[in-house]
């Protein structure tokens, strides 16, 4: 067993971060208050080809390994403080990689190579008002006529949702049964008519992410839009919460590394009492946590990573990754506020927007509670 | 049925009912039982026989192949297996 990363790695971790502090954190926190999509920055990321990371050059991609994607997009949370543009990157990245596992070569050429590159935004529309996990209670639907599909229903807060040109919704197709091959996955481009957007939903952080409700009124696409075969969309989104997870978690360990650095260098520099505050154990106790849990998390999702380039199943990981970075992080942004006393609840510390923007970790991509409950299933209990 | 085949079987019969229904008697279970229609299996169950199917068969289910038809029942699971062991 080798921990050393390659030299190649090494080298594209210091780009992306370097790249990321000079690029795009100007203005954050305007930006965060804004609440807006920053088409500009997304730009700049696509021309560093991070949506293009794991994919074959065949289709416009960088054809790095699994474990390197990840090392990437740990380097680009650490050094970019826009995590709502982390985040929107991670939904493409996630999207590309469900059309590249189960996309036919057309749907590949026409919608995999301008997600790499970044052209097209891509969103997934599984979520509904009544149906988070339980996929079973969601009723949005897919009704086959002649050659087309007709959707209908409505998918609720869907990250990149009102910026995609390309959304990935998963729809029943079977309505009479409620076992696992009643749902199909299907890809619906922005122009197709009856497919109707909200706003972009207010949200306590991760604000330049935009999330929104989608509407399907007899939403019309051709059968050649939908990936895999008619009955797969479980198992395919099954499998696809594996890398999405497991991305995630990088994410989280990105953030947190930057937010531990914070804390370290704020806790050397101010005095209390005639000692640098990081000198009181109550205060270092806090951040030596935060360290061991980076390192905790950051060896698992390497772990699920290298799993995932050998092809092997990381459902019970990706889970494991899920509950602990989330929580870690959760855990860390608010010992960070309170390490900064009232200069941490200030905005233009920056430290709340991270607290905020942490919130949110423990609920997507499965809650904590769901992500727990799979590891105890996996078990056996 | 080859005889290869029913060893399959047999290992999945003992797998499935120890998991997924521990007070059953393996031998309740039938070959050609729905195991999805009867909810025996859902879809975590499912990510939990491909990690034991991957791992005790040391194959791996290609992508393609990840389709609910291939789990319906103990036969399309070892004739799965029997495919995706003939790809390796």
């Amino acid at each position: 067993m080798d921990f050393s990363l390659k030299e190649q790695q090494q080298h594209l971790q210091k780009t992306i971060i370097a790249f990321a502090r000079k690029e795009l954190n100007e203005g954050i926190t305007l930006r965060d208050q804004q609440g807006k999509f920053p088409y500009e920055l997304w730009r700049k990321c696509s021309n560093m080809d991070m949506m293009a990371l794991p994919f074959p050059e065949a289709y416009g991609g960088c054809g790095m390994d699994f474990l390197t994607t990840v090392l990437s997009v740990e380097a680009l949370a650490y050094g970019c403080k826009d995590s709502g543009l982390v985040h929107a990157i991670i939904v493409q990245l996630t999207m590309g990689m469900l059309l590249y596992l189960f996309g036919n070569e057309e749907q590949k050429r026409n919608y995999l190579v301008p997600i790499c590159r970044g052209e097209k935004i891509a969103a997934q529309a599984t979520t509904e008002a009544e149906a988070g996990s339980d996929v079973f209670s969601m009723r949005t639907k897919a009704e086959k006529k002649d050659d087309n599909y007709i959707i209908e229903g409505c998918k609720m807060f869907i990250s990149n949702g009102s910026v995609a040109d390309s959304v990935i919704v998963l729809a029943l197709t079977d309505k009479k049964r409620k076992t696992l091959g009643t749902h199909s996955v299907f890809i619906v481009d922005k122009e197709c008519n009856g497919l109707n957007r909200g706003k972009p939903m207010e949200k306590m952080g991760l604000r330049t992410l935009q999330n929104c409700e989608l509407i399907f009124d007899g939403c019309t696409v051709p059968s050649t839009n939908l990936i895999g075969k008619e009955g797969q969309g479980a198992l395919m989104f099954s499998e696809i919460m594996e890398w999405e997870r497991i991305l995630y978690g990088a994410c989280h360990v990105g953030t947190m590394m930057r937010i531990s650095e914070t804390c370290v260098r704020y806790a050397r520099e101010r005095k209390q009492f005639g000692q640098p505050i990081g000198k009181f154990q109550s205060v270092a106790n806090k951040i030596a946590k935060m360290k061991v849990n980076i390192e905790l998390a950051k060896l698992m999702v390497y772990k699920a990573a290298f799993m995932k380039d050998k092809r092997k199943r990381a459902t019970m990981e990706a889970s494991i990754i899920k509950v602990f970075a989330s929580e870690s992080l959760k855990s860390a942004c608010l010992d960070a506020v309170q390490i900064h006393g009232a200069y941490g609840y200030m905005t233009e510390f920056e430290i709340e927007k991270d607290l905020r923007d942490s919130i949110a970790s423990t609920i997507y991509s499965g809650t904590s509670e769901i992500n727990t409950m799979i590891i105890a299933k996996l078990l056996g209990l | 049925m080859e005889a290869s085949i029913m060893r399959t079987i047999e290992i999945l019969k003992q797998f499935i009912t120890e998991e997924f229904f521990p007070d059953g008697d393996a031998n309740d279970l039938k070959e050609d039982q729905s195991l999805l229609e009867s909810g025996i299996i859902d879809s975590l169950g499912i990510m939990k026989l491909l990690i034991f199917i991957e791992e005790k068969f040391q194959l791996k289910v290609s992508d393609k192949e990840l389709i609910p038809e291939n789990f319906e029942t103990l036969s399309t699971i070892a004739k799965l297996i029997s495919q995706e062991h003939q790809i390796i």
